[in-house]
């Protein structure tokens, strides 16, 4: 077992079990993140040094069970089984014993060696309960530790029990509780088990547990048992059994096995959770009770949003001030650094004016960031999930499409196209997609700060930007709902998703994913951006016009970007956009951010650094939009409106190509259908608030 | 001289290492942490 002094153990678990948390802890920054052979699912290794013992962890998959229903199911049954680790760490999240309990009666059939970390007690403990952990223990016949994964509490317990496991002998062959399925299911495993009996084949598995999953319809336990010899009559002998027992109970078999295995998941609940003398307040409950509420549930989600905007824009108000007064210094600075010529403004009017107008923004995505976070972190988001739920179906959208909704406003459109995998229907999926090109991401956010910033200040900020969400969230419903009855004909599928307790966030904890995510953002400045921010700039720089001493510098200045070779291509765009109040310039800005949205911001501060040719006149791009005069609120509300709806950028277009099954017509449906949408939305907003004079 | 030089190289870097950078990443996406990962399966 433990030659070289090397015990492997697999952590296994439900989801949100806290996990995750518990291999952070057992393998601090020693882990490395790879994939299962041949499958879409992450595997996490991390090993750790402990009293002369290397211990490699593996966190497999959260799972509810071991079946064969989903591929993170597969993929943990099957690590279980074919690499055959010294033992397994079965995470029980305290709190939800009996659910937890379940994945064990399996992990005990298959007789995988467990060690069992009763994992968040202290949320237990907030219910007004304690576990008896010694009671558990003999119950089930394997080692029990409190923990608690985000403290590292019992995570010294857990390292110990490994290595006396690993050094015992008896510790693989031990006896551990298994579920009693009753004397009319045990007869019927008992005929099928009988007929394995002798197989060689079979050496590798429980034999407890073929019989109860061939009865279970596990495909893999048809699948083992067809390549055993009298494969014919095990699979014949377990379809009369299922007959019978289904004859006898008046349910599916599957049916009653599930209830046994959660019965007896009760009864162990019931004999080692014991209510502590002074029953404190539930706290997630009490929260729940309001915030789950079918009449404030909707309401208090909008207020959430709300104050995620607000917190954001009123904490990083002062910050992306500094940041853009910190980029204009930089810009004159490196102005004063090198000669006057073409080096000059590649570097000041390209990279800084580019890259600069976008990083200017870094602190208002990372106050969002954290915002965020904090709402995820502390349970609340699939809250919101829930609540939604309801919404989304009256728009034909599934309670699941919510989180890649979330995950493409937080972030990035293209995690949010792959997450719509979890959602089981293709119908489901296809509408999704579609509804999140809509949606407001990271790399749009500064597009909107910006002209935000710059035509609507002070406290209204907030506010705009929060009507915007909504209205993009209103448009991705809309669209959704139009598909549902037209193109993606049919019901969603039903929508199942588990509430966590609610918990405080850690400090740490916010400020890790803050910077994970708004390490991206600096990452994308510092190459894409930047990259493309130089040819940006080279467009509208060359060719060069003709010297004319007639003119200002200013004049030149606004001549050189017509004649450059952006500026040439902006007339034959002017006339598709001038309908819409924009200009051919702003049209060059709009296809660049097709490489990425940010980009659309840099275009526009290589477009005015250029205009600027007095170092004493820079000031923040925002500043330098706001006093131009063929901008106006309404104007601005009409390019942001184009922004929020044209078809999303070439990475996030490839993605969408892809997960939708490589089929172009649904690539030209989201490109064409959707910038043509954009045209007519900014169309209709830019006419009538012209024709009633709002914003001109 | 030496200007256009140095800002035509600069230029033609941005262009390869643009185009690089998309060829790179084979599902066509940003650095985002979580798309990387899928690339990595989809290899």
């Amino acid at each position: 077992m433990n030659e070289n002094k090397k015990i492997t153990v697999a952590i296994a678990g439900n989801p949100n079990s806290g996990k995750s948390t518990l291999f952070n802890a057992f393998t601090g920054a020693n882990q490395h993140v790879g994939n299962y052979p041949g499958v879409t699912v992450e595997k996490k290794e991390g090993t750790r040094k402990y009293k002369g013992y290397e211990i490699t962890f593996i966190d497999l998959p959260g799972t509810y069970s071991l079946s064969s229903y989903s591929e993170d199911e597969r993929v943990a049954r099957d690590f279980l089984i074919k690499e055959k680790p010294d033992m397994a760490v079965n995470v029980i999240d305290a709190s939800n014993m009996e659910r937890n309990l379940y994945l064990f009666t399996q992990l005990s059939e298959l007789d995988v060696p467990v060690i069992i970390a009763l994992n968040m007690v202290d949320i237990l403990q907030a219910q007004g309960k304690i576990a008896d952990e010694k009671a558990l223990s003999s119950l089930l016949g394997v080692p029990v530790f409190s923990t608690v994964g985000n403290k590292e509490i019992g995570v010294g317990n857990i390292l110990d029990a490994v290595i006396s496991c690993a050094s015992d002998p008896q510790f693989h062959g031990k006896e551990r509780a298994k579920v009693d399925y009753g004397d009319d299911i045990k007869e019927e495993t008992d005929k099928i088990e009988t007929l394995m009996f002798g197989d060689k084949s079979i050496v590798d598995l429980s034999k407890k547990w073929i019989p109860v999953q061939l009865l279970n319809n596990d495909p893999f336990a048809v699948e083992t048992v067809s390549g055993f010899k009298n494969k014919d009559a095990i699979l014949e002998q377990a379809q009369k059994s299922g007959k019978h027992l289904e004859e006898h109970f008046s349910k599916r078999a599957d049916v009653i096995i599930a209830e046994r295995r959660y019965g007896f998941a009760k009864s162990v609940v019931k004999t080692v959770i014991k209510d502590a003398s002074a029953k404190k307040i539930d706290v997630t409950e009490i929260i729940d009770r309001f915030v789950l509420n079918k009449y404030a549930g909707i309401p208090v989600f909008a207020a959430v949003m709300y104050a995620i905007f607000k917190f954001t824009f009123a904490a990083s108000e002062p910050v992306v001030n500094l940041f853009g007064m910190f980029f204009d210094k930089l810009g004159s600075f490196a102005r004063s650094l090198f000669p006057e010529g073409s080096v000059q403004s590649l570097v000041v009017d390209g990279i800084i004016g580019g890259v600069g107008g976008v990083l200017g923004f870094f602190p208002l995505v990372l106050f969002m960031f954290f915002a965020i976070a904090f709402f995820e972190d502390s349970g609340y988001m699939a809250r919101a999930a829930f609540v939604m739920d309801k919404v989304m179906n009256k728009f034909g959208l599934h309670g699941k499409s919510f989180l890649p909704l979330m995950i493409s406003t937080n972030g990035c459109a293209v995690p949010g196209f792959m997450a719509t995998r979890t959602l089981d229907s293709k119908r489901d999926r296809f509408i999704t997609m579609f509804a999140l090109s809509f949606m407001i991401c990271g790399a749009k956010l500064p597009i909107f700060a910006l002209f935000i910033g710059a035509f609507f200040p002070e406290r209204r900020g907030a506010n705009i930007m929060f009507l915007m969400y909504l209205l993009s969230i209103c448009i991705a419903l809309g669209a959704s709902k139009l598909l549902s009855k037209t193109v993606f004909k049919g019901e969603p599928a039903h929508f199942v998703i588990e509430l966590p307790p609610y918990h405080l966030p850690t400090i740490k904890g916010l400020l890790l994913k803050m910077w994970e995510r708004g390490w991206l953002y600096i990452r994308k400045a510092g190459t894409i951006i930047m990259l493309a921010s130089v040819i940006m700039w080279a467009g509208f720089a060359y060719p060069k016009a003709a010297e004319n001493p007639d003119l200002s510098e200013q004049e030149y200045a606004a001549v050189q970007i017509e004649t450059s070779i952006f500026g040439q291509l902006s007339k034959f765009l002017a006339p598709a956009v001038k309908p819409i109040g924009m200009d051919g310039s702003i049209a060059i800005a709009l296809v660049s951010g097709l490489a990425a949205k940010e980009i659309v911001v840099s275009t526009l501060g290589t477009i005015y650094s250029l205009e600027i040719v007095d170092s004493e006149d820079a000031e923040p791009l925002k500043e330098k939009i706001a006093a131009d005069p063929k901008w106006s609120p309404l104007k601005a509300m009409t390019f942001l409106i184009f922004c929020m709806i044209y078809m999303p950028c070439f990475a996030a277009a490839t993605v969408f190509f892809r997960e939708t099954g490589s089929n172009l017509k649904w690539l030209a449906l989201m490109v064409i259908g959707n910038t043509a949408f954009a045209w007519i939305a900014a169309f209709l907003v830019f006419q009538i608030g012209t024709l009633l004079k709002i914003g001109v | 001289m030496a200007q256009t030089i140095i800002v035509f190289t600069a230029v033609i870097l941005a262009i390869v290492l643009l185009i690089r950078h998309f060829m790179k990443n084979k599902c066509g996406c940003c650095d985002n942490k979580d798309c990387s990962k899928i690339c990595r399966y989809k290899k």
